[in-house]
């Protein structure tokens, strides 16, 4: 679905990204992962083109230099951690605005748009909140308002940047089970690895603004991986009951 | 709801029209705007020829007048308010009436290439607004906000004020002196014409662009990443609100704060969404700006306020209280 070949991203002659090359593949979860400054971020902002750095990215077959934002914002939906901060629109309100990519300026929008709004709601367990003005809900029940809008696009694909950070561990859980029943692409930056390890199929792997590793999770996944990259002694064993592997921080045993 | 704002508007345009040195009861205003209107003597004239003259030829255009330039300054404030992301932007704040101002005085004194004093108020208001824009780089904070409009309001202030003081024509002088701080006390029909178009003009499109206005609040990474292209539609808006504050500075001179206190008054009632607050903020704009009109007109009778005087009374205060309460977007529920 999409693949990055070489990009590379420069601010104030600094070296964010460098050489970074791999694909996002079609229903799958691929999350980002890597220590804080590692290119995360950067990475993920060159995908959605909030920014442009060298080399290729390919999108659906076509550069992405070629797709316009009006274009794009029908095809992927983003979350991204730069909150607003002073408006106060309604729940609804906001998720409504993700419609407005299938929009001209002249049109209104119509009853078919309604019927998304309120069926995204409903998936995102907003409904009781959807006549809500944003400010007086909670840092979870704001970053589901934005998922919801996201979902309401209806685009193939959704990116991700941080998005579930800071949010209790239950709504994380919560975000992701609504994410991986979607059953589209999606790219994520995150922190937690259990929570990677439970719903990533993929993995980029970013280290100092360069690629360490990409796969799927099972792969990438080891001790040695977590002691090269984020200098933490772990243990990795499989989870009985998910299935999945489960990772445990080892502190004070080595590492810098 | 509507309702009972277009009920205030009808009282508080005819209450304008009927109120002032010679008090005239208030189904006569209605009369005497029939018979005009109609052209004919649909009701038998009970009154001079003194009275018609005074409601027809000067109330009537006077709080229609009030009525536009009330309205074009709050929705100069919404448009900047979501410029800025900043819901204290108000032209007079960030310094384009001043620029409006200069450009204005400078077509007044000197006729630059023939420019009219509309075009040269656009003019000045379009370079306010960049510099303001291009100053604050972004970073539509408060300080920085108010902190850029109060510099650049200085200057162009200044620029105006040399103009004044080096230009010896005393009758020119005074004009400029006494419409820079507002007025409507030049209001008659012909004058209303090219207010009028602008302001349905801007209105027109400002509804247009009202999910592009609403989607441009949640800021503008956000915006891009729902396909808004946020730089020529920022630049849209702000060619439109030059517009905007240049004929109603040419006309009525600054008036200031009308364009942050409406539209902050309105949004409690309306909502932030901007297809409601767009035609409610111009109807509330207007009833502010005819009731102060009137105020302004009769507190000290037979002398007249200048009405910015009287906005800017309010104004400041209301500034004050907004700041210390906490400033936001905020809605009705």
């Amino acid at each position: 679905m999409i693949r990055i070949e070489r990009l590379g991203y420069e601010t104030e002659g600094t070296l964010i990204l460098n050489d970074i090359s791999a694909s996002i593949k079609k229903g799958r979860f691929t999350g980002v992962i890597g220590p804080n400054g590692s290119g995360k971020s950067t990475l993920l902002k060159n995908i959605y083109k909030t920014i442009d750095g060298s080399g290729e990215i390919d999108f659906k077959g076509r550069s992405l230099k070629t797709v316009s934002i009006r274009e794009l914002a029908r095809e992927m939906a983003v979350v991204s951690q730069h909150g607003s901060s002073d408006f106060d629109f309604t729940v609804e309100e906001i998720v409504t605005m993700g419609r407005y990519p299938h929009k001209g300026i002249f049109k209104n929008y119509n009853r078919k748009d309604r019927e998304i709004v309120s069926t995204v709601l409903k998936k995102a367990g907003l409904s009781d909140l959807c006549h809500r003005c944003f400010l007086t809900l909670s840092g979870g029940e704001r970053q589901r308002v934005l998922i919801a809008r996201a979902l309401a696009q209806e685009a193939d694909i959704i990116v991700l940047d941080e998005p579930t950070n800071h949010l209790d561990i239950s709504y994380q859980l919560q975000i992701m089970e609504i994410l991986k029943e979607l059953g589209i692409t999606v790219v994520a930056a995150i922190h937690d690895m259990n929570i990677a390890a439970l719903y990533c199929d993929d993995l980029i792997a970013l280290k100092g603004g360069r690629i360490w590793a990409v796969g799927e999770t099972e792969k990438v996944f080891s001790e040695e991986f977590f002691k090269e990259v984020f200098s933490v002694e772990t243990e990795i064993k499989r989870n009985s009951r998910t299935g999945k592997m489960s990772i445990t921080y080892l502190p004070g045993r080595g590492g810098s | 709801m509507k309702r009972i704002f277009l009920l205030l508007g009808f009282l508080i345009f005819t209450l304008a029209i009927s109120l002032g040195a010679v008090e005239i009861p208030f189904f006569t205003v209605w009369k005497i705007g029939i018979n005009n209107l109609a052209g004919a003597e649909v009701f038998n004239p009970q009154w001079s020829k003194g009275v018609e003259m005074i409601i027809w030829k000067i109330r009537f255009p006077r709080a229609i007048l009030a009525f536009l330039t009330g309205g074009t300054l709050a929705l100069v404030g919404v448009l900047m308010q979501a410029v800025t992301k900043n819901p204290l932007s108000d032209p007079y704040i960030l310094g384009i009436s001043s620029g409006a101002s200069t450009g204005a005085v400078l077509c007044m004194f000197f006729g630059l290439g023939g420019l009219s004093v509309g075009g040269g108020a656009f003019l000045g208001a379009f370079l306010a607004t960049i510099l303001v824009i291009n100053l604050t780089r972004g970073d539509y904070s408060s300080s920085r906000l108010v902190l850029t409009g109060i510099a650049v309001s200085a200057i162009f202030s200044s620029v105006t004020n040399i103009f004044i003081y080096l230009v010896k024509d005393e009758s020119k002088v005074r004009n400029a002196v006494f419409w820079m701080s507002g007025s409507l006390g030049g209001a008659h029909w012909k004058l209303l014409l090219l207010p009028s178009i602008i302001l349905f003009t801007g209105a027109l499109l400002a509804l247009l662009l009202h999910k592009e206005l609403d989607t441009l609040l949640l800021g503008e990474a956000e915006a891009r990443t729902l396909g808004i292209d946020t730089d020529r539609l920022k630049l849209v808006l702000v060619a439109l609100s030059s517009v905007l504050t240049g004929v109603v500075v040419a006309i009525s001179g600054t008036i200031g704060f009308v364009g942050m206190i409406i539209p902050h008054i309105t949004r409690r009632v309306s909502g932030s969404s901007h297809r409601q607050l767009i035609p409610l903020v111009i109807l509330m704009g207007g009833i502010f700006m005819a009731g102060a009109d009137t105020i302004a007109r009769i507190v000290f009778t037979p002398e007249e306020l200048p009405i910015g005087i009287l906005t800017s009374a309010l104004g400041g205060p209301f500034f004050l209280w907004i700041i210390k309460n906490g400033y936001s977007f905020g809605g009705k529920r």
